[in-house]
Formats: C-alpha cells, sequence, structure tokens
C-alpha cells in the first residue's frame, strides 16, 4: 500500500477514521460531517458524507465514511486510499452494482451513481484539489487514475444505525 | 423583489423560504440542509447554511438561511437576493462588522469574513454559476455586481436558537 503516510501517521488515521465512523452513525450525523483536519495536515472544514452499500462477495451491508464535494448538483467522491495503488473496496463494491444510499449529516437519500470520465472528470478532479491540496497528493503518488463517482440523491430515507454497518 | 420567477413560483419559494427557516433553527439542524431547487430550475441537491448577525441598527441577533459552496476550500455565500437590484440587508450588516457566525446542519462555528474580490471574484463567480444554473439567471437580472463573501469557520460552537423565540 503506497500511501502517502508513515506508518504512524497512518495508524493515527486509521484509528481516527473509525472513531470518526462510530461517531457519525451513533450520533445520527449529528457529528462527523464538518471535520477539522488540521491535525493531519489537512484543511480546517472538510465536509464529509457516509456511503452504504453492499460487499460484491459477502452480500453484507457496510458503510463508509468519505469527504465529498458538491459539483453541479452532484456530490462527488474520490476513490483515493490515501494514495495507494490500488482501489479501495467501497469503490469496488460500489461499481459491483447494488444499491446505494448516502447520508449527509442528519439527512439521508437512496441515491444514483456514475463514474466521472473525460473532461467532466478533469474539472471535478481541479474543484477537489483547490478544496483540499491532500488530493494534488494522493494523485501524484499512484499510477493508477483515481476514479471519481458522482452521487445524486434520491428520496429522503431514515439515517443509517449501527446495526446495519 | 426579484423577478426571474413568475407569480406561481415566487409564491412557492416565500413559502418555502418562511418554514424552511423555522423549521430548520428548531430542529437544531437536523432538518433544512439539504435543498431540492428543481422547482427553480436548479438542481434536487442544493446545500443551504444558516448566517447569524447582527442588525446595524437595532444591534438585534438575526439569522438568514442561505445556499452555500465550497471553492478553494472556503464557505462562499452570494448576496443574489434572487437577482433583485439592491444588496440583501444580510450584507450590510456583516460589512458593518459585528459577530458573525454560520451553521451548517447540525455544526454551528464562529466566522471570519472577507468578500472576494478582483481576479479571485471572477474565478469564484465562475465557479458558482457553473455549478449552480440559478446563479446565471440571478446575474442576468440585475446590473449590479452580486457580491460574494467567503466565511472561515474558527472555533465550534453550540447550535443556533430562535433569535425571535
Amino acid at each position: 500500500m503506497a500511501v502517502i503516510y508513515d506508518d504512524e501517521t497512518n495508524a493515527r488515521r486509521k484509528d481516527w477514521i473509525s472513531t470518526h465512523l462510530d461517531d457519525y452513525i451513533s450520533s445520527g450525523g449529528a457529528h462527523g460531517h464538518i471535520m477539522d483536519l488540521r491535525h493531519n495536515g489537512g484543511p480546517r472544514f472538510v465536509p464529509m458524507l457516509l456511503a452504504r452499500y453492499k460487499g460484491r462477495k459477502s452480500g453484507k451491508t457496510m458503510i463508509t465514511a468519505l469527504g465529498y464535494t458538491v459539483h453541479k448538483g452532484e456530490l462527488v467522491i474520490a476513490a483515493s486510499k490515501g494514495g495507494a495503488d490500488v482501489h479501495p473496496a467501497w469503490y469496488l463494491n460500489i461499481v459491483a452494482g447494488g444499491p446505494i444510499e448516502i447520508q449527509v449529516a442528519t439527512q439521508a437519500f437512496n441515491a444514483t451513481w456514475r463514474e466521472l470520465e473525460g473532461e467532466e472528470y478533469e474539472a471535478a478532479w481541479q474543484v477537489l484539489e483547490a478544496n483540499n491540496p491532500i488530493y494534488t497528493r494522493y494523485r501524484t503518488s499512484t499510477d493508477r487514475a483515481i476514479p471519481l463517482l458522482a452521487f445524486t440523491p434520491l428520496d429522503d430515507i431514515p439515517v443509517f444505525t449501527a446495526s446495519e454497518a | 423583489m426579484p423577478t426571474i420567477y413568475d407569480e406561481a413560483t415566487m409564491a412557492r419559494l416565500y413559502e418555502w423560504a418562511a418554514n424552511h427557516r423555522a423549521d430548520y433553527i428548531a430542529s437544531g439542524g437536523v432538518r433544512g440542509h439539504i435543498m431540492d431547487q428543481t422547482f427553480l430550475g436548479g438542481h434536487r441537491y442544493e446545500p443551504m447554511l444558516l448566517l447569524r448577525y447582527q442588525g446595524r441598527k437595532s444591534g438585534r441577533t438575526m439569522v438568514t438561511a442561505l445556499g452555500y459552496a465550497i471553492y478553494n476550500g472556503e464557505v462562499i455565500i452570494a448576496g443574489s437576493k434572487g437577482g433583485d437590484e439592491t444588496n440583501p440587508a444580510w450584507y450590510h450588516n456583516i460589512l458593518a462588522g459585528g459577530p458573525l457566525a454560520f451553521q451548517v446542519a447540525t455544526q454551528a462555528f464562529e466566522a471570519e469574513w472577507r468578500e472576494l474580490d478582483g481576479e479571485e471574484y471572477e474565478d469564484a463567480w465562475r465557479y458558482m454559476e457553473n455549478a449552480n444554473p440559478i446563479f446565471t439567471g440571478y446575474r442576468q437580472a440585475t446590473t449590479r455586481k452580486i457580491p460574494l463573501i467567503a466565511l472561515k469557520a474558527l472555533g465550534e460552537i453550540p447550535v443556533f436558537t430562535d433569535p425571535d423565540a
């Protein structure tokens, strides 16, 4: 895993990710939406959503917290995995099909998704990099093109609960 | 007042706005963050924040609901007032100084602000229009330059309560 972080930072990051996910879900989205990532060298104001999807092999329901950027009415997510050379599991699971739901703070929706390509990809990627310089480091740390998925929310649904994770 | 919508749409917008602000505040931000702007020719998903400031004459605390975008890592709000010829009252009030805060869903922050100018303004405005088609209509409806304000989140504070309660 050629992530851009050293071992110690990566351990702290994994710890943070796990605590953040638990708190986001257990608070019903009251906590965890806007994160201050300055302790990891990130920006002060980073919005994060929850994505709920099915494991492509297990069929199990899974929830992952991901940074997002609103662009042209869609929520754009980068499958960056910290700059690793392989795609994150959540990306492989989503593109395998199955229902997708997202939660932004205290509001959850079922959603459609599509993968951005060509000029649309370039335009959205520029916005992501401008919003958060960490994406520049992720991009330059791997040879793979980091996929961008765009979600469109449909209907309101109840917020996620831990038992579904 | 604003002119780019027909009467039926305006009536719907006013009704929506009155309910929306009250519900956003009363729910502690659990509801109100996400606006469906399809009835205005916009997107299904546009995020809204609450801005809290002081009246420049009355000294009273006021709360206004506004759309926002995140661009270059900053929270951007536009003094569009639906394409009206005059700047909105909140814009005059924040220019007069006084404490400023904003709330995104269930998280509120003390804030600093600055007005975008020159090339930075042009760049951000282009982004706003590109990201949300309703801004094109607003720009075309007025001869004034629609101000753009960048908000910087400082410390996290309790969510807002109704200032008129």
